[in-house]
């Protein structure tokens, strides 16, 4: 009998072939260490566009690929989440809801530790952008310069050296000792999915508007998750498709409006609020993303300072927990 | 009393009963933080002196604690560690040969966690020491155990253990932070098993205070091929106590016995001692206390891997040769 499977990993793609396919390739056995093929599956769901992956050449990427077109009259990724939320045949679930996302060769390993940890918790892993400055900034970036940078470096041999390219992702621009606002590459068990109700399909907006923010925080707010892990040393990192909010155009700010209004009108306040809990470093550091671990430990030093100075405590999400976490120096 | 606890901790101590009180303390449910007092026990195995601990205020400490005296005719703790080893109930064993070493509250919740990764794991906490300098400087830099005394009622660390971090200095055992090489490590988990693989503390490192004992099986622990994973607690700490130790206070003949301890340590291992290069994987959180060191290892880090990565070497050459099918790390 087979053994079963221990994560499924939902990625969701529209119009990014390319970018799908690396991504793919990055979270296939081929480029994944010390976890075997059979132990995971990659469900791929593509809402059809003129511009689709190609079926061949993304299953010949390993064995535990499953590949899923739909039809999409909408304009957000939420009902595609859910199919593959629906398809799932392990307990304990990865979800990249933007397939350009790639990703380095130790994330799902850790996140096995992770479940073997705690299955309920969130499992976190820092976002990063290809190129020199955020995507959306750099109007002299393109696709173009992008596939030069990533065949320049061969990544596929050393999925670490994107680290080399990678500029901080705007969603953590202060590390990960910081509140996390969203993350694009998280894993929990079937169970914590189940319990925020999935992916929320009110989220009608482009690109699912506020949507990943949204489901970050309701799983990191659930009582029953009690870790809050992050990885030090892995990362998923952006590659530019001119998705909604990564690149530079004029109209950015009036597109992105209505979608945080949704978000705020969903949690109250003025603004959306980050998910502030204390985050639990899991997995090694290699010479490639140390300078990321440094520059988030000297903001961590400046934030426990203000922190400290202020008499706030440190991660207040955390007092819904019933678990010890410093809260004041 | 703990009937079937998860994890076994062997605390030696000899001629220390303040600085020990501390260590207990710290290590019982009084001080550790997201754990039960069920789930583990602490062994104390003293060896008889002039000046010892008294039994019944350790075991007042906790229910979970256990306290055994025994007379020693050696000046070495390796009887005394393989007295503890046969009394632990538990599949996980964490060993501190040096019971002057008081750790942070979340050390035991993180050693479990290991565990559950792999039932084999190795778990180092780094050490520090307590007051400004290391210890073996005591005498020219007018360290004692009164001004130790003072810094630690200063902190109040029964309230907030985290806050030896802001009384201490990095180990000379790790004086580079934990991005290199730790040459030894005084509050190591690993299985029961990984502990009796390696044969228990070895009876031939006679010499006072066991010698180099605990690099010795410090390495041998992590270089077993059972031990897939190696971690480390960034946010936790081992925070030595003066105790007039053998190494760890100032001494003319320092050098010479730290020679004799070297030559045993090389005798055992083929082409000399070294520390053990694996590459640690970090476990936990890094609270406000514990990041400055978190921030100077990484400084450090980023020196080694560029020496490394010029010299055209392997920065974790034994994960290398133990793994290098498994291809663990770049």
């Amino acid at each position: 009998m087979k053994a079963p499977l221990k994560i499924s990993v939902i990625v969701i793609v529209y119009r990014m072939p390319r970018q799908a396919i690396n991504t793919i390739y990055s979270l296939s056995a081929l480029h994944q260490r010390n976890i075997k093929e059979e132990e995971y599956e990659i469900i791929v769901v593509e809402n059809r566009s003129e511009n689709m992956i190609d079926q061949q050449q993304l299953l010949a990427l390993g064995k535990n690929i499953r590949y899923f077109s739909r039809e999409e009259s909408g304009h957000s990724p939420a009902a595609a989440i859910n199919y593959g939320f629906s398809l799932c045949r392990a307990d304990y679930i990865g979800l990249l809801i933007d397939g350009a996302r790639m990703v380095t060769p130790r994330v799902l390993e850790y996140a096995l530790q992770a479940k073997s940890i705690d299955k309920n918790s969130i499992f976190a892993v820092p976002g990063y952008n290809l190129g020199a400055e955020k995507q959306h900034i750099d109007s002299h970036y393109s696709e173009e310069k992008e596939i030069r940078l990533l065949s320049k470096t061969n990544w596929q041999q050393n999925g670490y050296r994107l680290f080399d390219i990678a500029n901080i992702g705007e969603a953590n621009p202060r590390g990960f000792f910081q509140p996390f606002m969203e993350n694009n590459c998280l894993f929990s068990s079937l169970g914590s999915y189940e319990n925020i109700g999935f992916a929320d399909e009110n989220f009608h907006f482009l690109g699912g508007g506020g949507l990943n923010l949204h489901m970050f925080r309701l799983l990191g707010t659930l009582a029953n998750a009690p870790y809050l892990f992050v990885t030090p040393g892995e990362g998923s990192f952006h590659q530019y498709h001119g998705g909604v909010s990564t690149t530079p155009r004029a109209d950015r700010e009036e597109i992105l409006a209505p979608p945080r209004k949704q978000l705020v009108s969903y949690w109250g306040g003025d603004t959306f609020k980050a998910l502030q809990r204390e985050p639990f470093l899991l997995g090694a550091v290699n010479s490639h993303a140390q300078k990321f671990l440094l520059y988030s430990s000297q903001r961590a030093l400046k934030r426990f300072e203000r922190k400290t100075r202020n008499n706030e405590p440190f991660w207040p999400s955390d007092f819904k927990q019933k678990r010890y976490t410093e809260h004041f120096s | 009393m703990t009937r079937n606890p998860k994890l076994s901790i062997v605390l030696i101590v000899y001629k220390m009963p303040r600085q020990a009180l501390n260590t207990i303390y710290s290590l019982s449910i009084n001080h550790q933080k997201n754990v039960r007092e069920t789930d583990y026990e602490i062994i104390v195995v003293e060896n008889l002196s002039s000046d010892n601990l008294d039994g019944d205020a350790v075991c007042a400490i906790g229910n979970n604690i256990r306290y055994f005296p025994r007379n020693e005719t050696s000046a070495s703790p390796v009887g005394a560690i393989n007295f503890g080893i046969e009394q632990c109930r538990a599949p996980a064993i964490c060993l501190m040969i040096d019971g002057a070493r008081m750790v942070t509250p979340r050390v035991i919740e993180y050693a479990l966690m290991a565990r559950n990764i792999d039932q084999d794991f190795l778990l180092a906490v780094p050490g520090y020491n307590i007051g400004p300098h290391e210890h073996q400087y005591n005498i020219s830099r007018q360290y004692d155990q009164e001004t130790e005394k003072r810094l630690l009622e200063t902190v109040k660390w029964k309230t907030n253990g985290y806050r030896l971090f802001d009384i201490c200095n990095i180990s000379g055992a790790n004086e580079k932070g934990i991005f290199h090489p730790l040459l030894e490590c005084n509050c190591m988990f690993s299985s029961a098993q990984n502990f009796e693989r390696i044969g228990g503390a070895n009876m031939d490192f006679q010499l006072p205070g066991g010698g180099s004992i605990n690099l010795h099986m410090f390495r041998q622990l992590g270089m077993l091929k059972q031990t897939r994973y190696y971690f480390i607690t960034p946010g936790e700490g081992s925070f030595h106590q003066f105790h007039g130790g053998i190494t760890t206070q100032e001494a003319e003949d320092r050098e010479e016995v730290l020679e004799s301890h070297r030559k045993q340590l090389h005798s055992y291992w083929e082409g000399g001692f070294h520390a053990m290069r694996r590459e640690p994987i970090l476990l936990g959180a890094v609270g406000s206390k514990a990041q400055s060191f978190l921030h100077y290892s990484s400084k450090k880090a980023r020196k080694r891997f560029g020496w490394m990565r010029n010299g055209g070497k392997h920065p974790w050459i034994d994960d290398f040769n133990l793994f290098a099918s498994a291809n663990f790390n770049t």
